[in-house]
């Protein structure tokens, strides 16, 4: 028997401990991570809560295969509202949490209420306890370490999840759920972490799993990408992103050619810097590098990183092309405890303010100019202890652009209130449309799109025109529901030219016993997209949430090989009316009655 | 010559996948607790491979330790007899390297897989290999007890 019957429920309000039987037809319909963390959510968590109450649940929910032979599968799914967008809220890890929850006997663990002072979760098969802690105050490196003593796999946050920062993040052995503020979520239950250590047996159904974790296995290794992907780790096509493509947002979007590039590239600085590789649980393709600062002013850094969003967050949005100052930056941010992305973009918004005298001197306390790394570093730690502009800047860039006024709106870039990642999406369209409709707001993740976009083609799909917005809605549900389909099942989507749609039946068959058609699965995928949409519009989300920020709208790319390309309003209505029309959804993006019957009886 | 399991911690990435196939080709499931191996992390960068060198850089002090004959040498390679095994522990103090472990009734430890361990074939990193004893640089071991004493009070005896 491959499954556990039952989530564990930690209510911090009554200091209580229990578990919950989770139906044969629940797991055998949802699989696990992604699919049943949303269904859990949909039954348990009630709109318009305030999401930093105790209110809200957290729902930390392993991958089906996370815990299996596969190699990659290790990813677990956090949920809960996320404070940073008021709305469905979802963070994927490849920390080793996942396979420890199933080790003691849970498919899920659900978090309520809210402790009084601060506490750590301390679970070890049957035995679970809410302890008082004394790690509140350290950040992530220290507590990781700490806690993970005598074998336990950890999730915890820094000192910005503690001082309710919106674009917060939660470690997991090292690897983080960076976005959308679930770190702020664990602060405001003022849950320091969560330790878990199980020792029960994980049967798989097939016989041969060895023999099928072989040959996966060795389609990894022998990948052609794999030899790049693991020297550079996934900043690897930075300079092509730029050279050939010329969508890297840099200077907060107003530019999507970073000259200054050069010791930002990984083929410059993983030689001289990374002294090794680093892996999530269970992954044979290591994408992380370990780089150290021997010498100079920041001798000492060590991070698991930069990687390529980091490269571009921390780098080109802020113009930042000192290599040591963005490992450093890097560092603080994984130490606080602050997802790179919306920190470094909500930096980048600052500078642009500061530059246009929006804000000034005298409300930041410093000189705020693109590319000064000392003010870089210092903003991320006013952002982290919430201190003077940090305070603002903590609520991340939509809200701080309402509190600041004077037409900053004009120049916050996010979806949803959440920052996108490094795509720029006015030369490529799919993804342009891919960020509008993401339920956490705008997310490269969620569906993927960018590789369509940039190379052209990616399983099923061929000759895709990233210039084009034909047929991109249907493309893009599409790809929405294989995206939730990894995260379903916990393997690795930045292995997703290797784990290819046609192969996953045969995984999910091997380990869990169950069969499923290729077409069957991508439905828990697409169902589950249905739950997210639901979710946001309990919350109020409107058509008018699928949207994209003025840069993106206004603004025309101004060089490079994407020059003059933006993408319009009325592009992107045509496309939402597609993608739409294809998921089966009301002109007002509402799923249909039988898909509401279809969820409901989960 | 005995060829052994040798760890090469600067190249481990700690993603563990030893201790996922060790267990699973041992017992066929999956369980870290009942792996034979196990990766340690005493430091941020540092992870470190950790399993028996069937008497490289150490003295064979299990044979000696157990009370009831049942650790014996056959052709170089340190083996546990698993019916004359009482649970008593001793062989876990006297190993330096914290590579044997009692739990659920019997003694664990590093068996070579019969001459294709698995650790060593699904190390996409070659952190870990299967070489002869006799060649292995033996820093390596004394690094291994080194880091072991450290962390064996925390780690390999709370099994």
């Amino acid at each position: 028997m491959y499954f556990n019957y039952r989530m564990l429920i930690v209510d911090l309000d009554e200091k209580e401990i229990y578990t919950e039987e989770l139906s044969k037809k629940l797991l055998e319909n949802t699989l696990g991570g992604c699919a049943l963390g949303a269904a859990l959510q949909y039954k348990n968590l009630k709109p318009n809560i305030d999401p930093l109450s105790g209110d809200n649940v957290i729902i930390i929910a392993p991958g089906a295969l996370t815990g299996s032979l596969i190699p990659t599968a290790s990813k677990t799914a956090f949920f809960a509202k996320s404070p940073l967008t008021n709305g469905w809220g979802e963070a994927v890890a490849g920390g080793s949490i996942g396979v420890e929850l199933r080790s003691c006997g849970y498919e899920a663990l659900m978090i309520k209420g809210k402790g009084d002072q601060p506490v750590q979760i301390r679970i070890e098969n049957d035995e679970a306890g809410i302890e008082d802690t004394d790690l509140w105050g350290k950040d992530t490196y220290e507590c990781s370490e700490k806690l993970s003593r005598g074998g336990f796999s950890t999730a915890c946050i820094g000192i910005a999840g503690e001082n309710l920062v919106k674009i917060a993040s939660i470690e997991c052995d090292g690897r983080q759920t960076g976005r959308i503020g679930l770190g702020a979520v664990m602060g405001s239950k003022r849950l320091k972490a969560i330790a878990v250590k199980g020792s029960r047996d994980i049967e798989m159904a097939g016989k041969n799993i060895e023999g099928i974790a072989r040959k996966w296995y060795l389609n990894l290794i022998n990948h052609p990408s794999y030899k790049d992907d693991t020297k550079y780790g996934s900043g690897e096509f930075l300079d092509w992103m730029n050279s050939e493509r010329g969508t890297f947002p840099t200077k907060n979007w107003q530019k999507s050619v970073f000259e200054d590039r050069k010791e930002i590239d990984p083929y410059y600085w993983a030689p001289r810097y990374s002294v090794k590789n680093n892996a999530c649980f269970s992954c044979t393709k290591p994408c992380g590098k370990m780089f150290t600062i021997k010498e100079g002013k920041y001798a000492g850094t060590k991070v698991d990183g930069p990687e390529y969003e980091t490269l571009y967050s921390l780098g080109g949005e802020v113009c930042n092309s000192d290599i040591e100052v963005l490992a450093k930056a890097n560092e603080l941010c994984d130490r606080y405890g602050l997802d790179t992305i919306s920190t470094g973009v909500t930096i980048g918004f600052a500078m642009e303010l500061y530059e246009r005298g929006i804000l000034t001197k005298e409300d930041v306390g410093l000189k705020l100019n693109f590319g000064d790394g000392d003010a870089l570093l210092e903003m991320i730690r006013k952002i982290a202890y919430r201190e003077g502009i940090g305070d603002t800047l903590a609520e991340g860039s939509a809200q701080a652009a309402r509190i600041i006024g004077k037409n900053a709106e004009r120049y916050a870039i996010h979806v949803k209130g959440l920052e996108p990642p490094a795509y720029d999406a006015r030369g490529l369209k799919g993804m342009a449309l891919a960020f509008a409709t993401s339920p956490r707001g705008a997310c490269h993740l969620r569906s993927g799109f960018y590789g369509l976009d940039l190379t052209g083609k990616w399983w099923k799909f061929e000759n895709v025109d990233r210039f084009s917005t034909e047929g991109k809605g249907e493309a893009v549900a599409t790809m929405e529901d294989v995206m939730s389909l990894y995260d379903t099942l916990g393997v690795c989507k930045f292995s997703r030219h290797v784990y290819l749609v046609e192969g996953l039946p045969e995984l999910v068959k091997a380990v869990t016993g169950l069969k499923f058609s290729v077409e069957e699965l991508l439905h828990i995928g697409e169902r589950t997209n249905w739950i997210k949409k639901l979710i946001n519009l309990k919350e109020g989300l409107t058509r008018k949430d699928d949207s994209l920020p003025p840069r993106m709208t206004e603004d025309e790319i101004k060089e490079g090989p994407s020059k003059g390309s933006k993408i319009t309003v009325e592009e992107l209505q045509i496309m939402l009316d597609d993608y739409y029309a294809a998921r089966g959804w009301d002109s007002e993006g509402k799923p249909n009655e039988e898909q509401v019957k279809e969820v409901d009886a989960l | 010559m005995v060829k052994i399991v040798v760890p090469h911690p600067e190249k481990c990435t700690f993603c563990r996948y030893c201790e996922l196939i060790c267990p699973y080709f041992h017992e066929h499931v999956v369980n870290l607790r009942k792996s034979r191996i196990n990766v340690i992390r005493p430091a941020y960068d540092l992870s470190f491979p950790v399993t028996c060198t069937h008497g490289y850089g150490c003295d064979k002090e299990c044979i000696d330790a157990c009370p009831e004959g049942a650790i014996r040498d056959v052709d170089g390679i340190v083996k546990i007899d698993e019916d004359l095994c009482l649970e008593c522990a001793s062989c876990v103090d006297a190993c330096p390297f914290g590579a044997i472990k009692i739990y659920k009734g019997k003694a664990w430890k590093c068996d070579l897989c019969g001459g294709n361990p698995r650790c060593v074939a699904f190390c996409s990193q070659g952190a870990l290999t299967y070489e002869d004893g006799e060649e292995a640089d033996k820093q390596i071991f004394e690094e291994m007890k080194k880091v072991v004493e450290d962390w064996r009070k925390d780690y390999v005896l709370q099994l």
